[in-house]
């Protein structure tokens, strides 16, 4: 019951982002909006983490659950069962490896400066 | 007008695929019975057969999409859990989230130049490194297509969250902050969620890095577009 109260709490936030997105015509995602209004919120102590762990930790632990529905949308697309289905993965496969292994070297390399 | 029983059902369905598979996971932990591989395969065979055109389905269980959005506002408690932590690394944190996203997009671009994709596909893949409602905005200026994008997002999130995981577990790179920005940068929600349970600094980077990269491609995408097409 307390995760469920800590949830909608966490999504008070995100409405109030959302309310500021659309009030400012800002170019930010609520989600990020309401993160940083519950940051904001932490620094000043208006609440406590204690107040949200748990609803964060319901959230977070269902993320990819949410994902779920997005992936379904490959029926509409059959021109993907293909070569062309198969280039595409090798373009998000081989950049994937690229990327991981450029940030985890630059990261690794300025972090050790910082020590 | 929201069709409460078309929601009701294709929720249930949905909630119900991701409890088999992971159960079935969660006995059998391969890498090809992922709950994100599975589930969504389980239910595309529903729609199939049933002859469901993906819009009634994305009616009925699109909310479950839309808590991505109070999911990564929830980021914020472990961000805050570890701030210490972030305040001693911003430095390497910001180097790794700009080169990081810059060979996303350069890699993106020049692959799909090499593989002959062309066009708003092209374009679709370019904002695959960032988290989903992220990634659809991005996609939806540079004239690339939402949902596919989506489709880029999720693949790129299961491969780093494997290779991701398996680095981390043996280590490599050898610092928890630079594993953290390795697998929010690269492989976002997907990847943070799979590494979090293996460590809780590897996860808060990881988070911290993954909400900052979708901003910096937030404001940069427009610029790098313009950049690639010379």
């Amino acid at each position: 019951m307390r995760t469920i109260w800590q949830i909608a709490l966490i999504m008070a936030f995100y409405g109030a982002g959302e309310f500021t997105a659309r009030l400012t015509h800002a170019p930010l995602p609520a989600s990020v909006i309401g993160l940083a209004l519950i940051l904001i919120a932490l620094h000043r102590r208006w609440i406590k983490p204690g107040q949200l762990r748990d609803g964060a930790q319901g959230l977070l632990g269902r993320m990819l659950l949410f994902f779920v529905p997005a992936v379904p949308v490959l029926i509409e697309h059959r021109e993907f069962v293909s070569m062309l289905g198969v280039r595409l993965m090798l373009a998000v496969a081989i950049g994937t490896v690229l990327v991981m292994v450029v940030t985890g070297a630059v990261v690794q390399m300025v972090a050790r400066a910082d020590d | 007008m929201i069709d409460w029983a078309a929601t009701a059902l294709w929720s249930a369905i949905t909630l119900a695929s991701f409890a088999v598979t992971r159960a079935v996971h969660r006995r059998r932990p391969r890498w090809w019975l992922m709950p994100l591989i599975t589930a969504p395969l389980g239910i595309a065979l529903i729609l199939l057969v049933f002859h469901v055109p993906y819009s009634t389905y994305r009616a009925g269980a699109g909310w479950l999409l839309w808590m991505l959005g109070p999911a990564v506002t929830a980021f914020a408690v472990p961000i805050y859990d570890q701030r210490a932590m972030i305040r001693r690394y911003w430095r390497s944190l910001l180097a790794g989230m700009i080169t990081g996203s810059a060979t996303s997009f350069i890699s993106g671009w020049a692959l799909a130049g090499v593989l002959g994709i062309d066009g708003p596909l092209r374009l679709s893949l370019l904002p695959r490194s960032v988290s989903t409602p992220f990634a659809m905005a991005i996609s939806a200026e540079i004239g690339g297509m939402p949902d596919i994008t989506a489709v880029f997002v999720i693949a790129t999130g299961i491969l780093g969250a494997l290779l991701g995981e398996a680095a981390v577990k043996r280590g490599i790179p050898s610092g928890r902050t630079a594993q953290g920005a390795m697998i929010g940068v690269a492989a976002h929600a997907i990847g943070t969620a799979q590494v979090q349970p293996l460590n809780p600094r590897v996860g808060a980077v990881a988070g911290l890095a993954m909400v900052l990269t979708g901003l910096l491609n937030l404001a940069l995408a427009p610029l790098a577009l313009w950049f690639l097409r010379g």
